[in-house]
């Protein structure tokens, strides 16, 4: 079972994902990024300049409520992976996501939401450890 | 894949899928909708699912998924703090 771990600010939860369109017969391409882990966001989001890169096709629409109200988003379709071992090899959920277009200026390339940490074991120590049991 | 032709896609269907969602609550809720010109394909428990039925029935990519419900995206404190 892989483990995702790193250490906390005491702020953010911050780690490497790499996005990754679904997997097809032209192989694995992927885009990496810095994350936030937020387990207030319902579902995860992708950067604009990620699905850009990753030529990633709008999948749907939804609803998302921002400070200005509800706005309408893209959704894409994509897979997710976080580092893991000595040299941070791409470990790729066996999972598609839905996530939305992130049009909030966050300052993170994706938002790591609750669609993707409802799949693993989540825990944070006061020690400033957190880890990501899959 | 004509990425203007598939936003255009998205909309149709999404407008369609929201003047019928009430009729797909009770019995679909939370699963994944495949939709191509207006048109229900099918109903799928997982997005993966769908989009491999998608990729397979149409080759030209031409299709949406929606999720089965009515819950907008909530970005927890993204969503309250002004920016």
């Amino acid at each position: 079972m892989p483990v995702i771990e790193g250490r906390h600010n005491g702020r953010q939860i911050l780690t490497r994902v790499f996005v990754a369109p679904p997997a097809t017969a032209a192989g694995l391409v992927f885009e990496a990024g810095t994350a936030l882990i937020d387990t207030g966001a319902t579902t995860s989001l992708v950067g604009q300049n990620i699905a850009r890169k990753l030529e990633l096709p709008p999948r749907g629409k939804r609803q998302m409520l921002t400070a200005r109200g509800a706005e309408m988003v893209m959704q894409f379709r994509f897979m997710l992976g976080f580092p893991v071992g000595d040299q941070g090899q791409p470990y790729l959920l066996d999972a598609d996501f839905t996530g939305s277009e992130l049009i909030v200026q966050t300052g993170f390339d994706v938002i790591v939401g609750m669609d993707v940490l409802s799949r693993c074991a989540f825990s944070m120590s006061g020690g400033g450890h957190w880890s990501l049991s899959f | 894949m004509d990425l203007e032709q598939q936003r255009n896609e998205v909309d149709r269907n999404y407008d369609f899928f929201m003047r019928t969602i009430d009729k797909y609550l009770g019995d679909h809720a939370n699963e994944f909708a495949l939709i191509r010109n207006a048109e229900i394909i099918g109903f799928f428990p997982t997005v993966r699912a769908a989009g491999e039925a998608g990729d397979g029935r149409f080759p030209d990519g031409r299709y949406s998924i929606q999720e089965v419900t009515l819950e907008p995206i909530d970005l927890g404190i993204f969503s309250h703090a002004g920016h």
